[in-house]
């Protein structure tokens, strides 16, 4: 369980102020032990300007929840990144894969907002996203930056699931593109999208979920068999 | 916070019936859905359980079996399930099984009711209408091509011109200057009406050939009235009936002439030369070039036009009972002018007799492939040389009509075996036993019998058929025929260019005839002797049904409905492979068909199933599902 919930997290939750982050401290993350099929998860997608947490930003966050086994679409959220947080260079180049404008992020919210209603989504649920890195390290960046904490984050991370589906020998070397989130999905017969947005890419992400778990059978299996 | 889930939102757009919501009910939909994920053979829902929601399927493919395992139907990418047991909060009737890794969005038993007691347009979908939506199809499929609906137009909208008339009292050669100085080739005959003081009532018709045959060939005065030489009291069609209509009734009947009339009074005319001038090909001429051939060279040609003509009816707005209508009226012809060939080359009949179309011949429903079956009926029990002679003439018409495009009816039900040349005392015999006697006097297709229609000797045939309609049939007798109806199985659907069938198996071929025409005469046959009704058309008897009460009017619409849209599509299918030269069959290629019509076939096969269901548990048929 070491670094589950250590760093110091709940320590200095305590001095934090009244907010997201000190709430989403505050509530229980479930248990390494819970069965999946027991378990509140929390689909999660960011575009961002590029792949570096420390030098790069959030253009806007979508998610949806899972309960269990069940995708809950009432859930959804997806919020904008107010530009104001980019400097001079705005979105630049990433707008050609985002689709996100500088007009558009214009009426976004303060990244203090948007990761703050994040959090409040997150609560009490474990993060499940592809390649989740890129969500954790954007996620507790923008905590450090803005309060001065670096949250621990449960997390599923379905690219790794997928890792044991197409290669679960021990020396099998799944080929890079096998494991990218559209070509995952296809091997599910999941529905193929068009352009999308954060959102849409959470729920792809949760969709896929859902099917590893029946795939590999983990409905039984404890959270801590799964996460990263 | 306003969230758009379009990908949701767009797929729940692009499918019937949410296509029919309201673009804020679709987005608050969205909403209130959760979607699952099934592996295949994950047992979705269990018959004899409630469904806990509506699952519309998002990607995979799921089984839909009813307890005795027989596929009630496959869903795919759009399709909407378990609404039965949802709507009525009932325990669901089938299992549902993913046979493919499945993706589902359900909806609350709540939120569906609510969709459907609040948009019609979107309920309308699950009212297991399949019937409404076969309806439409029909309509669509009759939709003609631009400029080709003229068969359509009424014949008070066709007579250009009043009729040229004439009283009864003017002479023969003054009617002839008036057809000759008006350019007609017929002209009516009226007289005053009695009552009324400038109406007139219709008399009589007169004909250039009238003129020819009574007055140049035999020599009648000229000065003689022309009522002498009319057809008295002739024939006559109301305005509002279509050139199909007049087309039918000239050919029925061989008349090239039609006096037009509104509420009694004569208004106009059509002829043939009318008609022809409306579309190329017209059953008109074939039929006429049928009556007057010669040879069976002659009628070989002249039988060789039906495939082109089929093809224009198919594209324009003509019925497929009514083009049914026509391609009879044409085998017809053929029949009797093979007859008339028959009897010049072997010389007169020993005494009267009637040929008998049985059949889809006799159901007035013939197509471009059906087999011939018919039989003959003799005033009198016939000697050596009289039973030579009939022999004759039906290997001779048999034949004939084989090499004009009948082939010989496989179970050999024609007037060529002479197990099928009786005298209408045996034939009464014949029917009292199959009837009465169902299982000892079995006889494969017996069923073909009972759509007996007279060609020729007509009053020979009639109490024949009275006394077959008088007889109430036995319940062993309709029990058989209710099996045989039963044991027709239409598929379920089309799976990925694949007809499914009820045990999940996929072929490659449709047959329009095993799948779902003949289940459906079958059932209207049945119908019709259960309660002595004489109608032999597949239409007519569900209709005729209907009015006694025997099957809903709702069952009857739908069967019609079902039996015209699959009718139509064969129709359509051997029309263009006789237009590309290749032999006529029933079977289609259903990947060749688009949507909109393999949803259509889909619906008419569960109109069938449907109503096989009911006529098994009325007849109390076990082993049936």
């Amino acid at each position: 369980m070491a670094g589950w919930f250590g760093g110091g997290g709940r320590r200095r939750a305590a001095n934090l102020p009244e907010g997201p982050l000190k709430r989403y401290l505050a509530a229980p993350i479930p248990s390494g032990r819970t069965p999946l099929a027991e378990l509140s998860l929390l689909a999660v997608d960011m575009e961002t300007t590029g792949l570096d947490p420390r030098s790069d930003a959030i253009l806007s966050i979508g998610w949806v929840p899972i309960e269990a086994t069940t995708i809950v679409l009432g859930g959804a959220g997806l919020v904008l990144v107010s530009g104001e947080e980019l400097g001079a260079t705005g979105v630049g180049q990433s707008a050609t894969i985002h689709g996100l404008t500088d007009d558009r992020l214009a009426a976004g919210e303060p990244l203090g907002e948007a990761v703050g209603e994040l959090l409040e989504a997150l609560r009490g649920r474990v993060l499940v996203a592809h390649h989740a890195g890129l969500e954790t390290g954007f996620l507790t960046a923008a905590c450090q930056r803005l309060w001065g904490v670096r949250p621990d984050v449960a997390v599923v991370d379905t690219m790794r699931l997928q890792q044991r589906i197409v290669a679960p020998g021990f020396d099998d070397e799944p080929r890079s593109d096998e494991l990218r989130l559209w070509n995952a999905r296809a091997r599910f017969g999941l529905p193929v999208m068009g352009a999308h947005d954060a959102l849409d890419d959470a729920l792809a992400a949760a969709e896929l979920y859902l099917a590893q778990v029946a795939e590999l059978g983990l409905e039984s299996e404890p959270l801590r068999s799964v996460r990263s | 916070m306003n969230v758009e889930l379009t990908a949701i939102r767009d797929f729940l757009a692009a499918h019937h019936p949410f296509d029919r919501l309201p673009g804020p009910v679709l987005e608050d939909l969205v909403t209130r859905m959760t979607s699952r994920y099934y592996r295949r053979d994950t047992v979705i829902l269990t018959a004899g359980r409630r469904a806990e929601a509506a699952y519309v399927l998002r990607s995979g493919v799921v089984d839909i079996t009813d307890t005795n395992g027989a596929l009630a139907d496959r869903c795919v990418e759009g399709d909407v399930f378990g609404v039965s047991s949802v709507r009525d909060d009932s325990p669901s009737r089938f299992t549902m099984v993913a046979l493919e890794d499945s993706l589902a969005l359900l909806m609350s038993p709540e939120d569906f009711r609510r969709l459907l007691a609040e948009h019609r347009d979107f309920s309308r979908f699950f009212d297991v209408q399949s019937a409404e939506r076969v309806r439409a199809a029909v309509e669509a499929l009759r939709t003609p091509e631009a400029g080709h609906d003229v068969l359509r137009t009424e014949l008070g909208d066709l007579v250009a011109r009043p009729p040229v008339a004439v009283d009864e009292a003017v002479s023969i050669r003054d009617a002839a200057r008036l057809m000759t100085g008006q350019g007609v080739s017929a002209l009516l005959v009226t007289r005053a009406d009695q009552g009324g003081a400038d109406r007139l009532v219709l008399s009589g018709i007169v004909t250039d050939r009238d003129m020819r045959r009574l007055v140049v060939g035999e020599g009648r005065p000229a000065d003689a009235a022309v009522a002498t030489i009319m057809t008295a009291d002739p024939f006559t069609i109301g305005t509002e009936a279509t050139a199909v209509d007049a087309m039918l009734a000239m050919m029925q009947r061989g008349f090239h002439h039609l006096p037009v009339v509104s509420g009694g009074q004569p208004v106009g005319m059509v002829t043939s030369g009318d008609l022809m001038r409306l579309q190329q090909a017209n059953p008109v001429a074939i039929v006429g070039t049928i009556a007057s051939s010669g040879s069976l060279e002659e009628l070989i040609a002249a039988r060789g036009r039906l495939p082109a003509l089929v093809h224009d009816l198919v594209r324009q707005d003509v019925s497929a009972p009514e083009i049914g209508r026509i391609v009879t009226a044409v085998g017809d012809a053929v029949t009797r002018t093979l007859l008339r060939i028959a009897e010049q080359d072997l010389g007169p009949a020993p005494f009267a007799y009637a040929w008998v179309a049985l059949g889809s011949q006799g159901r007035l429903e013939l197509g471009l492939s059906s087999d011939q079956d018919n039989a003959l009926v003799l005033a009198e029990e016939p000697d050596e040389a009289a039973a030579a002679w009939f022999a004759g003439l039906a290997e001779r018409v048999t034949q004939g009509m084989a090499a004009c495009g009948y082939p010989l009816c496989p179970g050999d039900i024609m007037a060529s075996n002479p197990a099928w040349r009786l005298t209408r005392d045996q034939w009464q015999h014949v029917f009292w036993g199959w009837i009465n006697e169902p299982d000892s006097t079995a006889v494969l297709n017996a069923d073909t019998f009972f759509d007996m229609r007279p060609l020729t000797g007509p009053e020979l045939v009639e109490p024949l058929l009275g006394a077959v309609h008088r007889s109430s049939a036995s319940p062993r007798f309709l029990a058989r025929l209710a099996r045989e109806a039963v044991s027709w199985q239409p598929p379920i659907g089309f799976f990925r260019g694949f007809v499914l069938d009820r045990a999940g198996q996929g072929t490659k071929g449709l047959d329009l005839k095993a799948g779902g025409i003949a289940p459906i005469v079958q059932i209207a046959r049945i119908h019709a002797l259960a309660a002595g009704l004489p109608e032999v058309s597949t239409g007519a008897r569900l209709g005729a049904a209907a009015a006694t009460g025997t099957i809903s009017q709702q069952r009857a619409d739908d069967l019609r409905g079902a039996y015209d849209m699959i009718s139509h599509l064969r129709l359509r299918h051997q029309s263009d492979q006789a237009e590309h030269g290749q032999p006529t069959d029933n079977v289609i290629d259903p990947s060749a068909l688009p949507t909109i019509d393999r949803n259509s076939l889909r619906d008419a096969f569960k109109i069938i199933r449907d109503a096989q269901q009911e006529l098994a548990y009325t007849y109390r048929l076990h082993a049936v599902s």
